[in-house]
């Protein structure tokens, strides 16, 4: 567990950005941008918060709960897409801002890692936030922001009953995590899909990244699947069904690319925040974050 | 493109032996296949897809290299059958000679499926294949089993054509210019991909989709969004294929100019 203290109390002039490496298990949980969702679901086990004021999406870290390590025997970073919270920590938002970053932000109180910190300047020659702490700041506003606009689609998964928690049987605690329900997902009726994307396709883009990352979950963790219907069982019961399914089974994902999990060791950079953009796929429209 | 030379299931074409897809040199190296929209959630952790256009029509694809010369593939893609689009697994045999398929329900009757096959060499061979049929006339289980497969496949494609038409209709999709420059020395381009529209993602237009196809466009286009960042994947297996053997211009039939 880590405890944070408010960054206006810290003492010293700069504060120490530890790679969070060292640190992930009691992180545990990272609030991701909307322009992340899609890139992460490829390299986490994304969850849903539910204990907070309205729902909040990120991704899992935790090696107990992953189905691989990311950091990999020779002590590497092999997570390949890293999220804007963790290139900040250890610093992260309060619950309110107030428009200061040194009123908003928080540092984490952690023992140092072996990996010597690389230190920033919290304020500049005239006493202004520097570049770099206002950096960090607008990442994680960013990230805070795409939250409060994700909170509505995620109303409609509740609504909707599909989210599900990510029990753990190994704990006698109730989970704080929430996934989709894939079956239940699977008998939504083409007017319930037309409902919840008579605004925004959102809503379905986060059931999407929410079952594509349960491979990276566990395998006891992830929701119970139904086993598939045949193609005579789906023709008389009139339900969708991936009859390929009974003849092509669904691939592990780490077979085909070894490579997409070496990573990039240089991905963890403190003063890379502001490149977290929208990570498009290759797209002529490259879109920076909402806020950026 | 999957297929060389179709001919029909017929005479002396049955004689032939068949071998398994992966020894077809069009099977291991083709980079753009047709897909169902109940192939999704099988490749959208591996390969882009994105619908492909041949002349008006939008067929689901997914892109499995940036070259089309064998090279730049996952190497288990080239090697395991499992990792095989039905197409593929399917291969020789096919509905009918490309580009004179019909897309939509019933416009490939049972009694058409299956009745063409690719004339191409198994150049691979790992063993001493099957003949087509046995001496009686009745297939042979390796015959037997791809064309079950094609059959099964039918109505997919049928469906999955179907929402292509529907996006296609409603103006929602957007060309995606999966090209690079000098990667290499080389300019890739894998051209006339089509994404669903980003305006579409942010407003309601697709909810006519949902309410004429449900679950299978949900989440067709739901693994489309997701799957079309593996596209970084790609470029660094071509950049390391690139880089390890550099090809001659004739091999790189995909690579349409020189930066």
């Amino acid at each position: 567990m880590i405890t944070y203290t408010a960054l206006n109390l810290w003492p010293a002039p700069a504060v120490p950005l530890h790679p969070p490496f060292a640190h992930l298990d009691a992180i545990g949980w990272l609030p991701l941008g909307d322009g992340e969702l899609l890139l992460a679901a490829h390299y986490y086990p994304l969850a849903v918060r539910l204990d907070g004021p309205s729902p909040v999406i990120g991704a899992l870290i935790r090696r107990d709960v992953m189905v691989r390590d990311l950091i990999n025997p020779n002590g590497r970073w092999s997570g390949a897409y890293t999220p804007v919270a963790l290139r900040c920590f250890p610093l992260r938002l309060t619950g309110k801002t107030s428009g200061d970053p040194m009123a908003d932000l928080e540092i984490a109180r952690i023992v140092p890692g072996p990996v010597k910190p690389r230190g920033i300047k919290l304020k500049d020659d005239a006493g202004a936030p520097s570049t770099e702490l206002l950096s960090i700041y607008k990442g994680l506003s960013s990230v805070r922001q795409s939250q409060d606009r994700l909170a509505a689609a995620l109303d409609l998964l509740l609504v909707a009953d599909l989210l599900v928690p990510i029990a753990d049987h190994r704990s006698s605690k109730p989970s704080a995590f929430y996934t989709v329900d894939r079956q239940r997902f699977s008998k939504s009726s083409n007017h319930m899909l037309e409902a919840m994307v008579r605004h925004a396709f959102t809503s379905i883009d986060l059931v999407t990244v929410l079952t594509f990352s349960q491979a990276h979950l566990r395998a006891d963790l992830r929701p119970a699947m139904a086993p598939p219907p045949t193609s005579a069982d789906a023709h008389a019961s009139g339900e969708h069904s991936y009859g390929f399914e009974a003849i092509l089974p669904w691939l592990d994902t780490s077979e085909l690319f070894p490579t997409a999990w070496a990573g990039d060791p240089t991905a963890w950079s403190p003063a890379d925040v502001t490149s977290a953009t929208t990570p498009a796929p290759f797209s002529a429209r490259a879109e920076p974050l909402p806020g950026d | 493109m999957l297929y060389e030379r179709p001919v029909p299931l017929k005479g002396d074409v049955l004689k032939q032996r068949i071998f398994s897809p992966l020894a077809y040199v069009n099977v291991r190296n083709a980079n753009v296949v047709g897909i169902t929209a109940h192939e999704a959630p099988r490749y959208s952790a591996h390969f882009p897809i994105a619908w492909h256009k041949c002349d008006d029509r939008f067929e689901l694809a997914v892109v499995r290299s940036l070259l089309d010369d064998g090279r730049g593939h996952p190497t288990a893609s080239q090697s395991a059958l499992t990792f095989l689009p039905a197409l593929c697994r399917a291969y020789p045999f096919m509905y009918e000679p490309a580009g004179k398929a019909e897309p939509g329900p019933g416009n490939i009757p049972t009694h058409h499926r299956s009745n063409f096959i690719d004339a191409a060499v198994a150049d691979a061979p790992s063993d001493i294949g099957s003949p087509i049929c046995y001496p009686d006339g009745r297939p042979t289980k390796a015959t037997a089993q791809r064309i079950a497969l094609l059959d099964m496949a039918a109505p997919m494609f049928a469906e999955t054509a179907e929402i292509g038409r529907q996006l296609s209709e409603l103006e929602l999709f957007e060309a995606w210019p999966l090209r690079f420059e000098n990667v290499e020395g080389h300019t890739l381009d894998v051209p006339n991909l089509w994404i669903v529209k980003q305006d579409a993602i942010q407003t309601g237009a697709l909810a006519p989709v949902m309410r004429r196809h449900g679950i299978i466009a949900a989440d067709l286009i739901g693994l489309h969004r997701v799957s079309l960042f593996r596209a970084g994947i790609l470029l660094a297996n071509a950049k390391s294929a690139l880089k390890m053997t550099p090809a001659s211009d004739a091999q790189i039939a995909v690579m349409d100019s020189r930066s």
